[in-house]
């Protein structure tokens, strides 16, 4: 692995919660992947894994990492741990206990490389993925996504390998990303220049009240902002786990609203927002542990209004989506 | 002397020889141009019957063409009145040419008037429809205020709730 400077910083969330599994199978197996796919590219970058409410009296998800993961986490990986008031201060839904997107956010304001790849960190890069990042073909002023292929649940993790995620016969859905907005699954691969995601300030941090719809809710800023959308050309692969929305919304298919991901109904692609300056947490005070990671401590100062709907927007509508149908 | 000569003779009914070989060369000619004549005759006669049977080929032409004439007639006369037939008919059809030429006019003038009304619903109707999106994106934008704001009073509300709990506790 090289040691210059990143290319590419990769952002993910997540907390040593169990969420959907063993942690090992779901987390650290995809990162790994990645990594050596990367690597072998000589592709340098920076993953930066933000634990977002740690779970007092649990190990840090970056502890566990540092040892099952140790090449990754001495060379690449930059954790930044955000402490847990920051959840109790910014919910607006008490039923939504992760702000997945103000955590990817605090990740994406803190990100080094010129290019930015939001993802979650269940997700495996597909092979066309890793060659334009490789090969450097990604144009800083464009947003880049790839469809998510979910894998079949329950599948061997020896299998995690490019034949076999790209094999039909494992997958259980393949979507087809299609303009205007290329949508479908944003929050699993979104890709670009780091100027550009800082122009659009980050996901919503207005509307905080569902995790659901929040990087569908980014397309359309994306689109308003006149960024072009380009599909990468070829998909990323999600291993599917007990608990994912797209297994478990329809446990809530009477009750919309009231899901652990917010209303999975609200007007995402209608509204857009206007973050606030400090948006990602860019006024929490940062501690650095001497083994690197950052610990952003509780301050009331970078903590939004919980309420502030001036920054409640239309979105500006592109070409082809006006008003008139 | 010659003259009283011959006087004499004539009265016994004679004549000089001269006179009567000269009457015979007369008479020779005289036959000569009968003969010629009666040539002539034939000639004529023949001509004649050439002439008369053209005359007959010529009348029976005549009569073929009187009789094609006839019929010819006949057909520019049934022509005729298929004309006047047809003239007839065109004059009536020119009548309901103008009668619909007088229709599609009223019915073109009323298409017009439609048309400028539908123009102008159309407009309306856009018109409408934009403030309708309009409206629609502005509701939309209303409802994701008001969950909020419904949101952030319940968070509130629990953190009020907590907060007197404890003081009480």
């Amino acid at each position: 692995m090289t040691t210059a400077a990143p290319s590419v910083s990769i952002v993910v969330t997540a907390r040593h919660d169990n969420y959907g599994g063993d942690f090992r199978e779901r987390v650290a197996a995809p990162l790994r992947f990645n990594y050596e796919q990367l690597s072998e590219r000589g592709v340098p970058y920076e993953l930066i894994l933000v634990e977002w409410d740690p779970i007092r009296g649990r190990p840090l998800l970056c502890e566990m990492l540092a040892n099952e993961l140790p090449d990754v986490a001495a060379r690449l990986l930059r954790p930044i741990v955000v402490a847990p008031e920051y959840q109790a201060a910014m919910t607006q839904n008490l039923r939504v206990p992760y702000l997945e997107y103000v955590a990817k956010n605090v990740g994406i304001r803190r990100a080094a490389a010129p290019f930015v790849l939001v993802t979650n960190a269940d997700i495996l890069l597909g092979r066309e993925a890793v060659d334009a990042i490789a090969e450097r073909r990604l144009q800083p002023g464009t947003m880049y996504r790839a469809p998510r292929y979910d894998v079949k649940l329950g599948l061997d993790p020896s299998g995690l390998h490019w034949p076999a995620l790209e094999e039909p016969a494992n997958h259980i859905a393949r979507p087809v990303l299609t303009p205007p907005l290329f949508a479908s699954a944003a929050g699993d691969f979104l890709l670009s220049g780091v100027e550009t995601f800082h122009r659009l300030r980050g996901f919503n941090e207005v509307y905080r009240a569902a995790r659901a719809g929040i990087d569908r809710n980014f397309m359309v800023k994306v689109q308003g902002a006149g960024i072009p959308i380009v599909d990468i050309g070829g998909p990323v692969y999600h291993v599917n786990h007990i608990g994912s929305m797209r297994v478990s919304k329809s446990l809530h298919r009477d009750n919309r609203a009231d899901s652990p991901w917010g209303d999975l109904d609200w007007h995402s692609e209608e509204v857009t927002y206007n973050n606030p300056q400090g948006w990602g947490l860019a006024d929490a005070p940062a501690r650095r542990r001497s083994d690197g990671t950052v610990f952003l401590d509780f301050d009331w100062r970078a903590v939004p209004p919980l309420v502030e709907l001036r920054r409640i927007v239309l979105p500006a509508r592109a070409p082809g989506r006006g008003l008139m149908p | 002397m010659k003259t009283a000569i011959k006087a004499l003779l004539a009265a016994v009914g004679l004549a000089p020889a001269a006179h009567v070989d000269h009457l015979n060369t007369d008479l020779r000619r005289a036959e000569a141009r009968i003969a010629h004549l009666e040539d002539q005759l034939v000639l004529v006669r023949a001509d004649s019957e050439n002439w008369k049977r053209r005359y007959e080929d010529a009348s029976d032409g005549m009569a073929g063409w009187k009789q094609a004439a006839n019929r010819a007639q006949g057909d520019a006369d049934r022509a005729k009145a298929t004309t006047e037939k047809a003239r007839a008919e065109l004059e009536a059809l020119q009548a309901d040419t103008e009668r619909a030429q007088a229709r599609a006019a009223e019915w073109r003038t009323r298409a017009e008037t439609l048309e400028a009304e539908l123009h102008g619903m159309r407009e309306r109707l856009q018109d409408t429809h934009s403030v309708a999106a309009s409206a629609h994106e502005q509701l939309m934008a209303m409802e994701v205020k008001l969950d909020l704001i419904e949101t952030a009073i319940q968070v509130l509300d629990t953190r009020t709730r907590e907060q007197a709990v404890a003081r009480l506790v």
